[in-house]
This record gives C-alpha cells, structure tokens and sequence, in this order.
C-alpha cells in the first residue's frame, strides 16, 4: 500500500536519495552529522521531494530544516497552507 | 584591441556551440543575437520556443541562426535521464526533473557533448552554476574541487593570472593545490601561457613560521606530486615571486622557474585574492576578467548577475576559445 502521511513519504524520499533503507531514517536523522549530505544531494533532494508532493520548491528553504523531522514539520506546515489556499 | 577583441577574432575562425539556459533573460537574447551576427559562435538557447520567440519580438532581438532547444521535446532527453540516472545511481523520476531544469539540462548538454560550453549565472547564482558544472559536467582530471580566477592587464606591466577569485573562501591546503593546479592548466589552455604558479604567503621560503605559511607550503607539495610538471614554488610573498632581484636577495641558492618571475599568483584565501584584485584595479588601473571558473572537465562560465550584453559576448568568445584549444 502506497505510504499516505507526509512523514512515511518525506522518509522514502531521503531514504532513495541517501541510498538507505527507509527503516534507517527517523525524525532525528541529521541531514549533515548522519546522512553526510552534500549540496548535490540537497539538489536532488529537492527533486525528489518535487516530485513526490507536487510543488515547487526554493531551495533556501528546504537549506533551513536540519533533520529529516524538521522537513516533515515543514512540508506538513506548506501543504497545509496551500490547501487553504485553494 | 583587449584581450577580449582577441578571444573574439580567435573564436569566429571555428564557432563553436555555445549553450545559454538563460533564455528568459533579455541580456542573454541581446547577447544570442550578437554572437550569432558576429559568427562567434553557434548559440543554442534553452526555452520554449513560443516564448522564447515572442520575447525576441517585444526586443526587436532576431534570433535567426540561433537553435532553440525545449528540454521536453528534446528528441535526446530520455537518453540524457538515463545517462544521469546510471551516473548518479538515482530513479529516473529524479533525473528527468532536474533535467527539466534549464540550468542542469544545458549542463547535461555539455557533457553528452551536444554543446562545447555553457555560459549562464546571469539569472542564477553562482552556487547553482557550480553545482550544475560539478553534478553534469565534472571535474577536470586532477582536480577534486573548483575554483575561479581573473586575469588581471596591468598597465605597463603584462597580464596575470589571480587566483581563487570567488569560489573557496578558506580554501584547505588541498583546495588550494587543486587551485594551483586548474590555474596552471587555464594559463596553459586558454591562454597559450607558460605557467609559472607562485603559492602566496606572508612568508617566502621559511622567513616566518606560522601555520598560515604552513598550509601554503603543504599545498605546495600537495600540487607538485598531483602534477609533477607544472612549476611551482612556494611559499613566497608578492614580490619574491614577481621580482626577480627581490627574489634573488631573500632565496638562497638557485632560484627555479618560478620565483621572481611568476605570471599565476594563487592566494592563501578569499581575502586576499579579492583584496589584491581590488587594489591592482584600483591603484594601477588594472582590468580585471572575471571571475572565470575553472577546474572543469569542459568550459563553464558563471557570469556576474550584473553583467552586460557585452560582457556576455566576451565571455561566449572566450569560451569557444577554450574549447578550441582543449580538443586541440
């Protein structure tokens, strides 16, 4: 069954771009100190997370969320401002 | 006639194809349709066409000769994800969005070699110029990270190559020996130089002892067991390495090739780089190129976000320059 909550969705797309097993992410997973992420994964990141969500995303702002529960918290925040825009 | 008119002559003997992703940029378009009537170069624009063509027209810009490439009708585009894909071991839903990217596809264009260069930083900035440069094209060989130079004229005195002009601020001593190294190959490519590369210090051959002179000498020999041939002598200051009666009172023994008569200066850090520059462009009235990049596998440009019609015609020159003389 395909995962529904921004949080199982958020971990499959860091998990495939880090080449890890989603099992091996959590919420305090640290993009720097445990996933060693360079700038090229941010930007594929990104990708990733474009395509999964459907939005656009600028990358000075998904440069601010530290660990993978803070990119939750943030997109969470995002899809729910822009449902209340629509 | 400037070094440019020169890049400029050199270029339209072989045009060579130039990709500009910025195509929703009116200098870019002013630019396009230049360097397509000078016969520069053969300008590859990323865009849609419609749009691309109806800005031209509100420009009064003719863009006739210049190709037009739409990243999602490109005939190559599934050969281009699959190349990414295989490169950086990721699902082709992450590749085929990047290379929707104007920036990453022009990259990409480079290094499957439907393009000689990419000129772009007009609209993005230069930590998205680099990253695509280093994701798509790659690094040259014996260079683990990029950098950027000038070449500073100098009046009355000759041309120089300064760098790292923009890139690495606290450059480690590997960086910097990269540095010495990518800028001994731009003096050598690109400008049909003999590179004398000094390391800079506050510090020539020991006369201070200070792990700031330290780093210099240790990247010093970091460069010269990376590329045994280019010459290289460090640690100097500024004038043991341009100077060669300064040279000759503060080295003992034999001077080697570089020492007093350097023409690639590469400095311990940003400051310093960007310092220096300022100063020879202000007090003796320099001209200043650049920041070009270098330490790439094929020619980039990161232009200034400032930069005018002109200099982005210089700059398509140089680059196919560039290119000419790597594939010699």
């Amino acid at each position: 069954m395909a995962e529904k909550s921004v949080e199982g969705r958020m971990k499959k797309v860091v998990a495939e771009i880090f080449n890890k097993k989603v099992t091996e992410i959590s919420r305090d997973t640290d993009f720097v100190a445990d996933l060693h992420a360079k700038s090229i994964d941010i930007v594929e990141l990104i990708a990733g997370v474009e395509e999964e969500f459907k939005i656009p995303v600028v990358q000075g702002q998904v440069m601010r969320n530290r660990t993978v529960g803070e990119a939750i918290d943030w997109m969470d925040k995002k899809l729910k401002e822009m449902k209340v825009k629509t | 006639m400037t070094i440019i008119d020169d890049f400029k002559l050199l270029a339209k003997k072989s045009p060579k194809r130039i990709v500009l992703p910025e195509s929703s940029d009116d200098r870019i378009l002013q630019a396009a349709e230049t360097a397509t009537r000078e016969g520069i170069a053969k300008i590859i624009l990323i865009g849609k066409p419609d749009e691309v063509k109806k800005k031209a027209s509100e420009l009064k810009v003719d863009l006739s000769g210049v190709e037009i490439v739409d990243p999602s009708n490109f005939k190559k585009l599934d050969m281009y994800v699959k190349e990414y894909c295989k490169m950086r071991n990721k699902s082709e839903v992450i590749g085929r969005n990047l290379l929707s990217k104007p920036v990453y596809f022009g990259a990409m264009m480079v290094k499957m070699g439907d393009a000689d260069g990419v000129v772009m930083g007009a609209v993005y900035t230069s930590g998205d110029v680099i990253m695509a440069a280093e994701l798509f094209i790659g690094l040259q060989s014996g260079v683990e990270s990029p950098s950027s130079f000038f070449l500073v004229d100098i009046p009355n005195y000759g041309q120089l190559i300064f760098a790292d002009a923009s890139v690495n601020i606290q450059p480690t001593a590997e960086q910097l020996a990269d540095t010495a190294i990518a800028s001994a190959m731009t003096a050598k490519t690109l400008f049909n130089w003999d590179p004398k590369v000094a390391m800079l210090s506050f510090s020539t051959k020991g006369s201070a002892v200070h792990p700031d002179a330290n780093k210099v000498i240790q990247a010093t020999q970091i460069a010269k067991n990376k590329a045994p041939d280019i010459k290289i002598d460090g640690e100097l200051q500024g004038d043991s390495a341009l100077v060669p009666e300064i040279a000759q009172k503060k080295i003992k023994g034999d001077l080697g090739p570089v020492a007093g008569k350097a023409n690639v200066l590469i400095f311990p850090d940003l400051d310093a780089g960007n310092i220096s520059y300022k100063l020879v462009q202000t007090l003796a009235k320099a001209t200043c190129y650049g920041p070009i990049l270098q330490g790439f596998s094929r020619p980039v440009s990161d232009l200034s976000r400032g930069a005018k019609v002109d200099d982005i015609v210089g700059t398509i020159a140089m680059l196919g320059v560039w290119f000419q003389r790597m594939t010699k």
